[in-house]
């Protein structure tokens, strides 16, 4: 055997093979994901209060009530083929059907003003009221088929027995009222309730004879993000639910002005098992236009209960950023949250005449733009990444905040969705 | 003659002999002078001397020797007159060209009466001591057969020819012995119902009495039909092999001259004899008609026009057949055990088949052995000898393959049909997998059709059976190729041994790649295939046997990996420019595969990248190519581990490396070029994405793979093909691939092909599979929230649903409510959507409570869950793929249109651009354009129907003509790759 020849073929070999591994490390090309659709995008929104509807859709959307106690079908309430409505004095519920992603709320009137945002239907959700005392639960069905609704009532001190809050039965189209006084006289108190057929929409609302109050549901997470404490509110409360059997250690921060950062009334919080609670934050925010963001060990529910000097206790719900935004409101201040690590330059249109204005958002912080008030005004939000963002209307009646909610669809992540000619 | 006739074998007990008295002890012997000798001659001059000499040298000489020149044109007569003036003959009469043989000897015996008759053909060469033995024989018989052999050549040992023949009902000749067969005296005297004349000795008083030769059987088959008088009548009819001649057969062979082709005498003649007895006319034609299709597949024309000559002969000469008859007597007394099997033709056709296929066992575990001293100098049959071992190479891979795969196989056993990577599930049954074919755009599915035969009729089975079968075919295939390039029976066992490993370990059989499974078969097969036609030394029809045989491999390999058409296609035409003379081999090699291709190829124009894919190329998962594992054979997700693929490859890469560096430089260059070119063009192919029809696809790059395989075994086989011993490299790479091997039986099937069943409940399968021909829309959601999705129904996913968007028609609106409903964005419209899109169900698994409640909550959707975590959804009313539009829309659930209005139309679940056919009660449905409906983008499928009821087949069309086109192509590769009927004639002695 003669080894230069096996030197030289040795060579050739590693040679070949060298320029082998060296294509093999080009990237290679991905498939091509699936091809874009147009979604038959539907939206139903469920509305629980009665008053002047505010709606913002790109796509064409209409109205119509819930049947009345008897089952008789509500009828046609209103219909658009798009942008922002205002529908005065809609009794409701009622049931709102967009072709697109849609942004609804209700706005009452009165002594004591209140905002209460229209939701989907959902399976499952969490309510977190201060003062059980003074709330009935609203609980409705908008579909044609009966759900049945479990509810579990989370104290202070752990779970609250309650007779009756399990196997509550909702016939289709129909809305029952259930007093959580009786169930659960002390706060706070979060009411977590799944379905265990159908679905509902459900919120909490004061009994007649006190101060109108709307919650909406929310549902638990592990990083929430509570948008919309507008400046100068003289009280803000967090209050959290553990629907679980674990301790959750809470990390509560803010979006302030120009950082986040930790709450001191907060520091060290955690939540007992099967348990709810609230804490005042006091003067910690300073005054500050804030988002609020509650990060835990393990799924929990949260809100923020902010009080105006007058009027009743708004109570801000969870939402998820996004980067195009909008809401029929009636104008006041707009406050967008950065809640990601880069800033963000955001447009602002309020005004068909006016022209957009432009703001830049710093990481981790809030801004606050003022548009002038007016009974109706959409106010939409175009942004180059994702924001939280809401209005803040106060008058003698008290404040009213109005979350902005997302207009477009995310761009669909590639793959999620893949045909697979195995599945059989 | 004996007493009593004596018939049948001599004893079946092979030791009564001890016992036995002698039968003819008491017979007197036979006077020599008795008999009377007649030879017939006619345009023997070639062979006469011979035929003359051998009677000049007879150790015992008949009493006369008469001979009858009919009319030769040639030195026939002189020769004879000759040898009559030496006394070799004692009499010579001439007689006219149309004299017959039987004509001839009653010429010869005119007035005589001689004991005993002696007939002698000119060709017909007795030995020595022929008259002696068949005088012998003629003590206990009325008609003596000799043994005839072929012609002896030097060197050669003696073959057989014939020992008595007998004929079956339709003619066809039932030869006693195996023509060719070795004379070893291996033959024993028997009742024969007839032979030929050549050497018959007869006795004077039974001549006589059967009447002689009839004329109506002229020239052929005389002998069998003057013995088959003769056991009619009760004369003993008995073979004798110790008497022989050597027996030329010009006649039949062509030697002699003669106006007309040989097979029209010796054709008419059967038919004669058969017909006289009782065979009728129209199964005598029938039988002549598919002897004619045979001779026209063994590319024998003129045998063919022979056989339909003789046939018309015949039935115009139906006097003579009834001439013949009447010479029969009433009364047979033919033993039935002298008549051959009904079933012979049959027994003898499946003789030859497994006669071919154990020879080419043989061929494959034997090998001859060196030249020998004895073989060059030796006089006799001391030629190669075969080494005829009990456990050969070949027999210890196939053991050991066998083994592995049977393992192997365990972890493919119980839940259901075996599917998974690149293979989908197979067809539910042979008819399917045909509708599969006929309906299908691929042509590769008429194989997969056709090789489900192999899984008795089950494609399931054979999907089955075809991966863990596929590492053994491999390995044969290889030792197929390397014995044809006389690679000794060890050496190629290792090396088909390495190449099995190969396909097992590149991932072929466990990731479901069936592309490259029939190329690591096939690939070897048409290397070989090719290598005989560069080979081919055969002149006229036979020389196109060898480029059939590669066109055939061709197709198959073509039809797997198109763009192997278009690399053989450019390979053969360099090498027909550059050899002129065998343009006709490169036609014949490549037009079939392109003509098989042809329907296929308008697709490829717009899509070219479907020539670098292998067969369903969407039914591929999107598995990410491999970075610097490619070198290593990790093209596909095998499941086994990496480790093994490390060692396997690293032990092929130094063997490769040592051997390569014994080469000559050309040889070394041509080796590295050829190791270095697949595997960097593969590498480069795996980084890309390619455009096929109904989506993007990754390159097949398992024919590269295996394309590095075969040029890193390349240059050990070169170097080890004459090694007088086995180096440690050989011993190396069989323990590299009985480590592929044990790997594969330990680890089984651990990669994406699976036993898997259907994750639907069985009353959904049902409708699907009724005559309402629903759809399924299934989704499973995995927990990292990612949702795979479907489209189900009797006819997909099965074999060739990956060559178009597997999903099938209205893919792009069945994508739509796919995202719909996984985003929870679902059209309150979706039952009717799904109506209308012929879909029944509706199968989510893994989906949360809100979209079940969503879903529920939907007008016309049923919700039942199917497990603990699926749900079905039945879309309400009695879905089906067909609806017939009239003043309502209603659906057709039993295949039966009821009668409705005038001029209806039937809206089918379908594309229009899909091929669709409609018959009502048999009779077609006129198709019609342009209808949709307003919520879909494309329009359907529709046909136009009368007020008539009736049985309602709706149904994809089949593509008759491509079939057509493919039979033809096939049919001619067949008739051109089948041996040719002179090629069958070659001695089989020339072969040993």
């Amino acid at each position: 055997m003669n080894p230069k020849r096996i030197l030289i073929s040795l060579a050739a070999f590693l040679l070949i093979a060298g320029v082998t591994v060296g294509l093999s490390l080009l990237t290679p090309a991905r498939k091509l994901a699936s091809a874009a659709v147009d979604l038959p995008r539907i939206t139903r929104l469920t509305c629980l209060q009665s008053g002047d509807a505010y709606i913002f859709a790109p796509g064409a959307y209409n109205a119509s009530a819930a049947k009345d106690a008897s089952g008789n079908s509500g009828g046609f309430l209103f219909t658009s083929d798009g942008g922002a409505t205002f529908a005065s004095e809609i009794g409701g519920p009622f049931t709102l059907r967009a072709d697109s992603l849609a942004v609804a709320g209700v706005y009452a009137a009165g002594p004591v003003r209140t905002f209460a945002p229209c939701a989907p239907a959902s399976a499952a959700g969490t309510i977190l009221v201060t003062d059980p005392g003074d709330a009935e639960l609203i609980i409705t069905n908008s579909d044609a088929n009966e759900a049945i609704v479990d509810l579990t009532l989370l104290g202070p001190d752990g779970e609250i027995p309650a007779v009756g809050a399990r196997g509550i039965a909702v016939a289709p189209g129909v809305t029952r009222r259930i007093a959580l006084s009786v169930l659960a006289p002390e706060g706070p108190v979060g009411v977590s309730f799944s379905a265990s057929q159908g679905r509902v929409a459900m919120a909490a609302v004061n009994v007649e004879g006190r101060a109108a109050r709307f919650i909406g549901t929310t549902r638990p997470g592990t990083d929430l993000l509570i948008g919309g404490v507008p400046p100068g509110a003289p009280g803000v409360q967090v209050i959290i639910t553990n629907p679980f059997e674990e301790r959750a250690d809470i990390t509560v921060s803010a979006l302030g002005a120009t950082s986040t950062y930790e709450l001191s009334p907060t520091a060290d919080l955690s939540v007992e098992p099967m348990s709810t609670v609230a804490v005042d934050l006091g003067d910690a925010l300073g005054g500050e236009a804030s988002a609020i963001r509650v990060q835990a060990t393990q799924e929990i529910s949260a809100g923020v209960v902010v009080s105006g000097a007058t009027g009743s206790p708004a109570t801000l719900l969870p939402s998820e950023p996004a980067a195009h935004l909008a809401a029929t409101t009636q104008g006041g201040a707009v406050q967008l949250s950065n809640p990601g690590s880069t800033p963000i330059v955001a447009s602002i249109e309020a005004s068909e005449t006016a022209p957009a204005v432009e703001v830049r958002i710093n990481p981790g912080t809030t801004v606050v733009h003022a548009v002038p008030v007016m009974p109706t005004r959409p106010v939409t939000v175009d942004a180059d990444g994702p924001v939280v963002a809401s209005t803040a209307t106060t008058d003698a009646t008290g404040t009213i905040i109005i979350p902005l909610g997302q207009i477009v669809d995310d761009p669909r992540e590639p793959g999620s969705t893949e045909l697979s000619p195995h599945l059989r | 003659m004996s007493e009593a006739p004596q018939r049948g074998v001599i004893e079946d007990d092979l030791w009564s002999w001890i016992d036995a008295d002698d039968p003819v002890s008491d017979v007197p012997d036979i006077d020599p002078s008795s008999v009377v000798a007649v030879m017939v001659t006619h345009n023997a001059a070639e062979w006469l001397p011979r035929q003359l000499l051998s009677l000049a040298m007879l150790t015992t000489r008949p009493g006369r020797i008469v001979v009858v020149d009919t009319g030769s044109t040639d030195d026939t007569a002189s020769l004879v007159q000759k040898a009559h003036a030496e006394g070799v003959v004692d009499e010579f009469l001439e007689a006219t060209a149309d004299v017959t043989f039987g004509g001839a000897v009653d010429l010869a015996l005119v007035d005589a009466e001689p004991e005993w008759i002696w007939l002698l053909h000119d060709d017909s060469a007795p030995r020595k001591d022929a008259l002696t033995e068949l005088l012998d024989g003629a003590r206990q018989a009325d008609i003596v057969v000799p043994k005839l052999l072929q012609p002896k050549r030097r060197n050669y040992p003696e073959t057989l020819s014939e020992v008595g023949q007998a004929i079956t009902p339709g003619g066809l000749r039932v030869p006693m012995v195996e023509e060719g067969d070795i004379d070893q005296g291996q033959t024993e005297a028997r009742d024969v119902l007839g032979a030929s004349t050549a050497g018959l000795l007869i006795r004077g008083e039974a001549w006589r009495e059967i009447g002689g030769l009839a004329p109506e059987v002229a020239r052929h088959r005389d002998g069998v039909d003057l013995c088959w008088r003769a056991n009619a009548v009760g004369f003993r009819v008995l073979t004798w092999p110790a008497a022989a001649l050597h027996h030329r057969r010009a006649g039949r062979t062509g030697e002699r001259p003669q106006d007309q082709h040989p097979h029209v005498d010796d054709r008419l003649a059967a038919l004669r004899v058969a017909g006289a007895r009782g065979a009728s006319p129209l199964g005598l034609t029938a039988s002549s008609v598919m002897r004619t299709v045979g001779f026209l597949l063994a590319k024998s024309p003129a045998f063919a026009m022979a056989e339909l000559r003789a046939l018309r002969r015949y039935r115009a000469t139906a006097d003579q057949t009834a001439a013949l008859k009447a010479r029969l007597p009433e009364e047979d007394l033919t033993p039935s055990d002298l008549l051959p099997n009904r079933w012979w033709p049959l027994r003898n056709a499946a003789d030859k088949l497994g006669h071919g296929i154990s020879e080419r066992y043989r061929d494959l575990t034997e090998a001859p052995s060196g030249t020998s001293i004895d073989e060059l100098t030796g006089d006799d049959f001391a030629g190669a000898q075969i080494k005829r071992r009990v456990f050969s190479p070949t027999t210890a891979l196939v053991a050991v393959l066998l083994i592995a795969a049977f393992i192997a196989g365990r972890t493919l056993l119980g839940a259901g049909p075996v599917s998974g990577g690149g293979m989908l599930p197979a067809p539910s049954s042979l008819g399917a997998a045909w509708q599969a074919y006929l309906t299908g755009e691929a042509p590769w599915l008429g194989f997969a059709a056709f090789s489900s035969l192999a899984g008795l009729g089950s494609p399931g089975w054979f999907q089955f059976l075809a991966v863990v079968m596929t590492p053994l075919l491999a390995a044969v295939s290889a030792m197929a190729l390397l014995r044809r390039l006389d690679v000794p029976s060890g050496l190629a066992a290792a090396v088909g041994l390495v190449w099995a490993g190969a396909t097992i370990l590149l991932g072929l059989v466990t990731a479901g790649d069936i592309s490259g499974m029939v190329l690591a078969v096939t690939g070897p097969l048409l290397v070989r295939a090719v290598l005989a036609v560069i080979r081919n030394d055969a002149e006229g029809a036979e020389r196109l046997r060898a480029p059939a045989g590669a066109g055939f491999w061709l197709v198959v390999v073509s039809v797997v990996w198109p763009l192997a058409l278009v690399l053989a296609t450019v390979a053969g035409v360099v090498w027909a420019v550059r050899h002129r003379q065998r343009i006709v081999d490169v036609a014949v090699g490549l037009l079939p595969a392109w003509l098989f291709m042809a329907p296929w190829m308008p697709s490829f124009l717009g899509l070219p990248g479907r020539f670098l894919t292998g067969v369903d190329p969407l039914a591929w998962p999107d598995f990410p190519p491999a970075s610097y594992a490619l070198i290593v054979g990790r093209i596909l997700p095998s499941g086994l581990p990496v480790w093994a693929n490390v060692a396997f490859f690293a032990v092929l890469g130094v063997a490769a490396l040592l051997a390569a560096s014994r080469l000559p430089r050309r040889e070394w260059i041509v080796v590295m070029v050829a190791v270095a070119a697949p595997l960097i063009i593969g590498t480069l192919l795996s980084r890309i994405i390619v455009q096929v029809d109904g989506g993007s696809a990754r390159v097949l790059l398992s024919p590269w793979a295996l394309l590095v395989v075969a040029a890193l075994l390349a240059p050990v086989v070169l170097t080890e093909r004459q090694a007088e011993k086995r180096r440690p490299v050989v011993l190396a790479l069989v323990l590299a691939g009985l480590l592929a091997l044990g790997t594969w039986a330990w680890i089984g099937f651990n990669g994406p092909v699976q036993s898997v069943t259907s994750v639907l409940p069985g009353y959904v399968r049902d409708v699907m599979s009724s005559p309402r021909d629903t759809r399924t829309l299934a989704l499973d959601m995995a927990p990292d929230g990612t949702v795979d999705w479907n489209v189900i129904d009797a006819r997909q996913p099965r074999w060739g649903t990956g060559e178009r968007n597997p999903a099938g028609g209205f893919a792009t609106e069945f994508n739509a409510l796919a995202q719909a409903i996984t985003g929870g964005a679902v059209p309150d419209d979706l039952a009717e959507r799904l109506t209308l899109l012929g879909v029944s169900h509706l199968w989510l698994r893994g989906f949360d409570a809100d979209h079940q409640a969503l879903l529920d909550n939907l007008e016309g959707m049923i919700g039942a869950a199917a497990d603990d975590r699926s749900t079905v959804w039945t879309v309400s009313g009695l879905v089906s793929r067909v609806n017939v539009m009239g003043p309502d829309l209603f659906p057709v659930t039993d295949g039966r249109l009821p009668e409705g209005p005038e001029s209806r139309q039937l809206i089918v679940a379908a594309p229009s651009e899909e091929n669709w056919r409609a018959t009502l009660d048999g009779k077609e449905l006129e198709r019609t354009y342009l209808f949709g409906w307003e919520m879909f983008d494309e329009h359907f499928v529709t046909f136009q129907a009368d007020a008539s009821a009736g049985e309602l087949v709706v149904e994809p069309a089949p593509r008759w003509g491509r079939f057509t086109l493919h039979l033809l192509v096939m049919l001619g590769l067949a008739l051109l790759a089948a041996p040719t009927l002179g090629g069958a004639t070659v001695a089989k002695r020339g072969r040993e």
